[in-house]
C-alpha cells in the first residue's frame, strides 16, 4: 500500500521560494521522496525518467505554464493516470473549468494551508 | 530646474516649426520689400516672425521637458518595485533558513511536544508563501509600467513622424485598447489571457468556492 513515505512526489514552480515552501509542507505530511522542477519543461523531462506517483505543479510558469504541463501529461500514454494538482492564484471560473476539463485531479488555491494540501492529496491518491 | 532639450525634441521642433504660419511668415518677411511689408518695416515684420518661431519652440521644448520627467517617474518606479521584490526575496529566504533550522532541532523533541511545534513551523512556511502572490503582483506592476513606458515612446514617435501621425491616434490609451480588442476579437480564451495573477482578495473565490465549482463542472473526456 502506498503511503506518504515511499510515494514519488514531483513539484513543479518557477519560483524557487515556493518550490522550498512546497517541499518542506510535504516533508511535514510524510513525504520522502520530493523532486524539484522549475517549470513544465524540466517537469517532463522528470516525468519521462522516473516514474513519479503524484505531480503538484503551479499555473502561472514560462515557457511551459502547468496547464500546458498538464495537457502534455494527459495526452501521454505512460503518464496520464498520475494523479495531478495544480496550486496557483489564479481563481477564476474559467481557469477552474479549463483546468478540469484539461484532467486535473484537483485545484488548489493560493494562499493554502497545510491542511488544505493535506486534505486534496488524500482526495486525490487516497489515505496517506 | 529647466530640462535639457532631446533629440527628439528638437526634431520634432524642426518639423513643426517647417508646418508651421509663423515659418511661413518668416519667409515671406524675408522676401518681402519695404513697401510691401504689413506696418512698412520689412525688419520688424521679420523679427515677430521669429519671436512666434521662438515661443513655438519653447512650447515644443515644455512639452519634452513634461515627457522626460514622466520618463524618470517610470524608471524610478521600475526599480523600487524591483527592488521591493528583491527585499521580499531575501526577508522570505532568512526566515525560511530559520524555520528549516527549527524542524531539524525539533526533530530532536519528545514526541509529546514535537507535533505542536511542527504545527507552528508550518504556520511559518504558509505564510511565507505570501510572497509567491506578491511577487505575482508586483510583477504585474512592472508590466504595466513597462507597457506605460512604450506607449509614451510610441506616442513621442508618432508626434515626431508628421504625417505618418495622422494615420493613427496619438492616445496611448487609445492604442492599449485597440491590443485589448485585438487579442479579444476571436472570442476564444487563450492560456495567456488567464496568466493576469492573482485576483484582489475582495472579489477572489476562496478554496470552499473553488471546490464547489470543481465538483459542479465536467470533467475531462479522456
Amino acid at each position: 500500500m502506498s503511503t506518504a513515505a515511499n510515494m514519488e512526489v514531483l513539484i513543479v514552480d518557477d519560483y524557487a521560494t515556493m518550490l522550498r515552501i512546497l517541499s518542506n509542507l510535504l516533508k511535514q505530511i510524510g513525504f520522502k521522496k520530493i523532486d524539484q522542477a522549475k517549470d513544465g519543461t524540466e517537469a517532463l523531462a522528470y516525468l519521462r525518467q522516473k516514474s513519479y506517483d503524484l505531480i503538484i505543479s503551479d499555473w502561472n510558469m514560462e515557457p511551459m505554464t502547468g496547464i500546458q504541463l498538464l495537457r502534455e501529461v494527459r495526452a501521454d500514454e505512460d503518464l496520464r493516470s498520475i494523479p495531478f494538482i495544480l496550486v496557483t492564484a489564479e481563481s477564476k471560473t474559467e481557469n477552474v473549468a479549463m483546468a478540469k476539463q484539461a484532467g486535473v485531479s484537483n485545484y488548489i488555491v493560493k494562499p493554502f494551508n497545510a491542511g488544505t494540501l493535506e486534505g486534496k492529496i488524500k482526495s486525490v491518491v487516497g489515505t496517506l | 530646474m529647466e530640462q535639457p532639450i532631446s533629440a527628439a525634441g528638437v526634431v520634432k521642433a524642426a518639423n513643426n516649426l517647417q508646418q508651421s504660419d509663423a515659418f511661413a511668415e518668416l519667409q515671406r518677411a524675408l522676401n518681402t520689400q519695404p513697401d510691401d511689408a504689413p506696418n512698412g518695416d520689412p525688419v520688424q515684420f521679420a523679427a515677430q516672425s521669429l519671436v512666434d518661431i521662438i515661443s513655438g519652440i519653447k512650447i515644443q521644448q515644455s512639452s519634452d521637458a513634461a515627457f522626460l520627467a514622466h520618463q524618470q517617474f517610470i524608471t524610478l518606479a521600475n526599480n523600487e518595485l524591483s527592488d521591493i521584490r528583491n527585499e521580499m526575496l531575501m526577508a522570505v529566504n532568512k526566515v525560511l533558513d530559520g524555520a528549516d533550522a527549527l524542524s531539524e532541532a525539533i526533530e530532536q523533541l519528545p514526541d509529546d511536544v514535537k507535533s505542536a511545534a511542527m504545527d507552528n513551523v508550518a504556520t511559518i512556511y504558509e505564510a511565507c508563501s505570501f510572497q509567491d502572490i506578491t511577487g505575482q503582483r508586483i510583477q504585474n506592476l512592472l508590466k504595466a509600467v513597462s507597457e506605460i513606458e512604450e506607449a509614451m515612446a510610441s506616442h513621442v514617435l508618432n508626434f515626431t513622424d508628421g504625417d505618418e501621425a495622422g494615420a493613427g491616434s496619438d492616445d496611448p490609451s487609445d492604442a492599449a485598447s485597440d491590443q485589448g480588442q485585438a487579442s479579444n476579437a476571436s472570442g476564444i480564451i487563450r492560456d495567456e489571457d488567464l496568466l493576469n495573477g492573482p485576483a484582489h482578495s475582495a472579489d477572489a473565490p476562496n478554496q470552499d468556492d473553488i471546490d464547489r465549482l470543481f465538483d459542479e463542472l465536467p470533467a475531462s473526456k479522456a
